[in-house]
């Protein structure tokens, strides 16, 4: 018999209650698991955004409450692009709405010359030109899911548009969005000469950073944002998420540390006689500390594993969903399953402590006299 | 019954000590801070070799002076010298527990969820290494006792002189020269429970175990060298060759 092997069976005596412990600590885990790869997914998606079309960043409107509240006048699109090592500057007019199944379809209106800096991988059709009446770039997602190609027309929001290019892109909110140019698509937003955005390209070997906070200097209420960690310049959004989800963790540790915790404290109580017989052969209050520690940590262990499990399960069903497909993508990044096992190691030390060192507090005679 | 094949682990030493296996002098123990004198003023010589049985009326302190005995509990006062090592002084008592002393109780001191050779492994955690070693010497100790067909039956399969077996066997693991029994007969059937002496006492006759065993059984009494009569926590008599 190993020493881990004494530890399993010490696990096995009290099946039903090991097992329900264990479902507990694992559905914090999946909550924790789940969590993470759907913010994950999110902030990937966001920086694909950002550098979409080749861009090294984006500037928005300084104090805006979200991205999509962001309001620029067209023309500082020209004060940007007149900044030292600025090759090129895309605004763009972010218009939200529903199309097809998608109720978060994403309709970037774009200036027409804008269009041809941004290497568009067209899989169909021609790009936007000036004579188009409401012509429209479609996602291949976004194509699909309405059943467009090139020709057909769509409806997006409450307008009909004229489907002229069917792209590929490896963003999501772009692949399942669509670009229509700029003036017709302020005619429709009603939001004339604006902007929401606009990307920014730097000249080959000028650092972004250095550009960037060049342009947070000379123009006047604006700020920019390189990658997803910096939308909480304008976006409180993955705050509260990052907010949430370190929440959430700590409230799976402080749960399950109590359940662990409980069980624990039942079965090193129940076995009281037993553990003054262990340290009456001669065991020290240490070794029989790690025997309780170590019930749990497996414990724990076998939970992240099941948790984990189940946390990649449930994230891939709710994208069956086709409403979601459109703007959520998953990331399954090894730091979230990491985070996993820690917290789960955190619940079965924190759970065990207690109860390992009331284990070894009664004197081997106290124990064995116990009833 | 066999001999024993299987050495005892390395880490275990020889008892190197000079003069008696126990010695107390003046032991007291009280209980309920102080109100009750459980052991008032134990004095004692054991030497090597003896079997000795502890008899009284209970609740004389018996059981008490076997745990001091054994180091699970510390006296008030006095002093206690076991195996050479000073109780009162300990360098390290879970050692001590390990290898110089062996335990046997009334019933139910094996672990339950334990088979009996997994038992008999418990105290070689704290002096064996090897995995193979452990189990190998424990089959060995089960087949001296005379139950190694039961080695995979746990405590529950087994009947009460087959469990006081197993914790012999348990109790000889790292092959103590003193051997401690409280009551080991206690809840035995006249004819297990002389089974179970005839291990004890070919321990002590043939591998020169030093044995302390408290009872209340005559027939106990009657196989030993020397009989200690306990009252209210003294020795009132101690007999010789009785
Ligand atoms: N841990 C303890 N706490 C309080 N009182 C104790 C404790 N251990 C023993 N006692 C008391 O000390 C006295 C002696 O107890 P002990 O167990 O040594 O008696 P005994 O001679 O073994 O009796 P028995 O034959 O009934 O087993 C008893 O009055 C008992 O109640
Ligand atoms: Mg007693």
């Amino acid at each position: 018999m190993t020493f881990i092997g004494l530890v399993g069976k010490n696990l096995l005596r009290q099946r039903v209650r090991s097992v329900l412990t264990l479902v507990g600590i694992a559905i914090a885990i999946t909550t924790v698991v789940a969590l993470g790869v759907v913010t994950t997914g999110m902030k990937s998606t966001a920086d694909d955004f950002v550098t979409s079309g080749g861009a090294d960043f984006l500037v928005a409107q300084e104090g805006a409450a979200d991205l999509s509240f962001s309001t620029l006048p067209e023309d500082i699109v020209t004060e940007i692009a007149a900044q030292p090592d600025v090759a090129s500057v895309r605004g763009a007019l972010l218009h939200v709405t529903t199309a097809g199944s998608n109720p978060f379809f994403f309709l970037s209106g774009v200036e027409h010359e804008a269009l041809a800096s941004q290497e568009l991988d067209l899989v169909a059709g021609r790009l936007l030109e000036d004579d188009d009446e409401r012509g429209v770039l479609l996602g291949e997602k976004a194509a699909d899911d309405l059943s467009a190609t090139v020709g057909s027309t769509v409806e997006i929001g409450d307008a009909s548009w004229i489907v002229i290019g069917v792209y590929r892109s490896e963003g999501l909110w772009e692949a399942s969005g669509g670009i229509a140019g700029l003036a017709d698509l302020q005619e429709v937003a009603q939001k004339p000469d604006t902007v929401t955005i606009a990307f920014v390209t730097v000249t080959p070997g000028a650092s972004p950073t250095v550009v960037a906070d060049r342009i947070e200097q000379a123009v006047p209420a604006v700020v920019t944002i390189a990658d997803a960690d910096e939308y909480s310049k304008v976006d409180q959004g993955f705050v509260l998420v990052d907010a949430a989800n370190v929440a959430i963790s700590l409230l799976a540790v402080v749960i399950g540390g109590i359940g662990v915790m409980n069980t624990m404290i039942m079965s090193v109580f129940e076995r009281t006689r037993e553990i003054g017989i262990l340290r009456a052969v001669g065991w020290t209050g240490r070794r029989v500390m790690r025997m309780v520690l170590l019930e749990s940590l497996l414990l724990c262990i076998a939970a992240a594993v099941v948790g984990a499990l189940v946390g990649v399960a449930v994230t891939r069903l709710v994208l069956l969903a086709p409403a979601v497909q459109g703007f959520l993508d998953l990331a399954y990044t090894p730091d979230i399953f990491v985070r996993a096992v820690v917290v789960a190691l955190i619940v079965g030390l924190v759970g065990a402590s207690y109860p390992a060192w009331r284990a070894t507090r009664l004197s081997p005679m106290e124990a064995l006299r116990y009833e | 019954m066999s001999e024993l094949a299987i050495a005892p682990p390395r880490s275990v030493r020889a008892p190197d000590f000079e003069g008696p296996m126990i010695r107390c002098d003046g032991v007291t123990k009280t209980f309920e801070e102080g109100r009750l004198r459980a052991l008032d003023g134990v004095d004692l010589i054991v030497e090597p070799g003896e079997f000795v049985a502890v008899v009284g009326p209970s609740g004389c302190g018996k059981s008490t002076l076997l745990n001091l005995m054994a180091a699970l509990d510390q006296p008030d006062d006095g002093t206690i010298r076991v195996a050479g090592h000073d109780l009162g002084h300990p360098p390290d008592l879970d050692h001590f527990r390990a290898v110089d002393v062996g335990l046997v109780f009334q019933l139910d001191n094996l672990l339950p969820s334990l088979t009996a050779v997994e038992n008999v492994e418990v105290p070689l955690f704290t002096t064996e290494r090897s995995r193979r070693r452990r189990r190998r010497r424990a089959l060995d100790l089960l087949d001296f006792v005379g139950i190694a067909d039961r080695a995979d039956a746990r405590p529950p399969q087994l009947s009460g002189g087959e469990r006081q077996r197993v914790a012999i066997a348990r109790a000889l693991a790292n092959e103590p020269p003193l051997l401690l029994a409280d009551e080991p007969t206690g809840r035995l059937d006249s004819a297990t429970s002389a089974r179970v002496l005839d291990l004890l006492e070919s321990l002590q006759r043939e591998r020169d175990v030093t044995l302390v065993v408290v009872t209340h059984d005559p027939d106990v009494a009657e196989r030993a060298r020397r009989v200690l009569h306990m009252l209210d926590g003294r020795i009132e008599r101690d007999v010789r060759d009785p």
